[in-house]
C-alpha cells in the first residue's frame, strides 16, 4: 500500500473503528439489491418465455386466427369462444380475429354474432398459428342446407 | 379326549363364517365386475323377478306442478302461471333454481304448443343471464317441422347438433309428454313416449332445466320432473 494511501493516524485516536463495519453493511445491501434484481429478471424472463413460440410449446398452447365475413362477404365483428376453455376474443371491424394461449390439439371454436352462431373444428398446434381463413358467418335461427 | 375335541370344533364360530360369507360376496362382486355387470344392475334384475321394482326405480329429485312461479328464475320475456300450468307466451327464456345435475331424466308431464314456430327445454344450463348449456327444440318453424338439440354458448344459440325432421307430426293444440335422458355424453328425447332424437356432444357435464319459446309461441307446460338414476 502506498504511503498516502495509509490511514492516519487521527482515525484512531478514539480507538481502533470496528474491522470493515460500513463496508460489510455495504456488501449485504449490494446482495439483497442483487438478489432482488435476480428475482425481477427470473420473473419477467419467465413471462417473456411464456409469451414466446417455445414457450407457447412448453406450456402446450398455440394461437387460432381467421376471418369472419357475412354472406355478402362483409366482415363481422363476431364473438370467438373456444368450447370448453375459458379462452375467448373479439373479431375487429375487418372481422379478423387473432387468440392466443388456446389449448394445443382438437378444439372446437365458436363463432357468434347477435345470439346465434356456429361451430368449427380446429387442430391447434403448440406454438404456432392456426389460421382457420375466410370464415363465413350465416346465422343460425333458421335451416341452411 | 373325545370331549376336548368336541369343545374343540364347538368353538369354531363367528368369526370363520364371517370370513367365508365375506370372501363370498367378494368373489361375487369380482365377478360380476369381471363380466361387466354392476352389483346394483343384478340387485335391480333379481328384485324385478321377485316383482319389487319398485326397490330398483330412479329416484325423483325434483318435480315441480307449477301452481306458482316462485321456484323459477325468468331470464327474458314473459312467463305466467295459467290455470295451473307455466305459459309462455311469444319470446322468453325460464330457468329452474332448485335443480342441477350431471345425469338425469327430465320429463314435462304436458306441453301444448297451441301455436307459433315451438318450444325449447334446457338441460345441463347454467349461467341464466347468459346460458350455456343444451336445448332440446320442439320446432314445427325448422324446415317444415324438426325435432333438434342445439348447444348454447354465453348467450348464443349454436347451429343444431343434431335435427330430426318430421313433416307429419301434429305439432300444434294436442297434449304431449316430453322426456329427455342426459346419461353421460349422450341425450336421447322421447314424444310420448316415442324416441324421437339421439344424439352425443361432451361440451357440458352438468346444469340445471329451462324452458324457452320464441316467435309468436303460445305454450303451456305442466308437471315437470326430474328423476336421477
Amino acid at each position: 500500500m502506498p504511503l498516502d494511501s495509509s490511514p492516519s493516524i487521527n482515525e484512531y485516536k478514539d480507538g481502533i473503528p470496528p474491522k470493515y463495519s460500513s463496508s460489510s453493511r455495504r456488501k449485504k445491501r449490494l446482495w439483497i439489491f442483487i438478489g432482488c434484481l435476480a428475482a425481477l429478471v427470473l420473473v419477467l424472463g419467465t413471462v417473456n418465455f411464456l409469451q414466446s413460440d417455445v414457450g407457447a410449446i412448453v406450456v402446450n398452447t398455440g394461437t387460432v386466427a381467421g376471418t369472419v365475413v357475412d354472406e355478402n362477404g362483409k366482415p363481422v365483428e363476431a364473438q370467438i369462444y373456444i368450447l370448453s376453455t375459458s379462452v375467448k376474443g373479439i373479431a375487429n371491424s375487418e372481422g379478423y380475429f387473432q387468440i392466443d394461449s388456446v389449448p394445443a390439439g382438437n378444439q372446437a371454436v365458436v363463432v357468434a354474432y347477435r345470439g346465434s352462431g356456429f361451430e368449427y373444428p380446429a387442430n391447434i398446434r403448440a406454438g404456432e398459428i392456426t389460421d382457420l381463413g375466410e370464415v363465413r358467418f350465416v346465422s343460425t335461427l333458421e335451416p341452411h342446407e | 379326549m373325545n370331549t376336548h375335541i368336541a369343545k374343540t370344533e364347538h368353538g369354531q364360530g363367528a368369526v370363520e363364517y364371517a370370513l367365508i360369507a365375506a370372501l363370498i360376496a367378494v368373489t361375487v362382486a369380482l365377478s360380476l365386475s369381471a363380466t361387466g355387470t354392476s352389483v346394483k344392475d343384478m340387485f335391480c334384475i333379481v328384485a324385478s323377478g321377485l316383482g319389487a321394482e319398485e326397490l330398483c326405480g330412479n329416484t325423483v329429485a325434483f318435480s315441480e306442478d307449477f301452481s306458482d312461479i316462485s321456484d323459477c328464475e325468468v331470464a327474458w320475456g314473459r312467463w305466467s302461471i295459467k290455470d295451473g300450468k307455466l305459459h309462455g307466451s311469444r319470446w322468453g327464456g325460464i330457468f329452474n333454481k332448485d335443480f342441477s345435475g350431471e345425469d338425469y331424466t327430465l320429463t314435462v308431464g304436458s306441453a301444448n304448443l297451441s301455436q307459433g314456430n315451438g318450444y325449447g327445454i334446457f338441460f345441463r344450463a347454467q349461467d341464466y343471464d347468459r346460458p350455456e348449456g343444451y336445448i332440446f327444440q320442439y320446432d314445427p318453424g325448422w324446415g317444415g317441422g324438426a325435432f333438434l338439440f342445439r348447444k348454447w354458448v354465453d348467450g348464443h344459440e349454436i347451429h343444431p347438433f343434431a335435427v330430426q325432421r318430421d313433416s307429419d307430426f301434429d305439432w300444434h293444440g294436442e297434449d304431449h309428454e316430453i322426456q329427455v335422458k342426459v346419461e353421460g355424453d349422450t341425450y336421447t328425447a322421447y314424444v310420448d313416449g316415442e324416441e324421437v332424437l339421439n344424439a352425443s356432444d361432451s361440451t357440458y357435464q352438468e346444469g340445471g332445466v329451462g324452458f324457452r319459446v320464441w316467435d309468436r309461441t303460445e305454450v303451456d307446460f305442466d308437471d315437470l320432473s326430474i328423476t336421477t338414476p
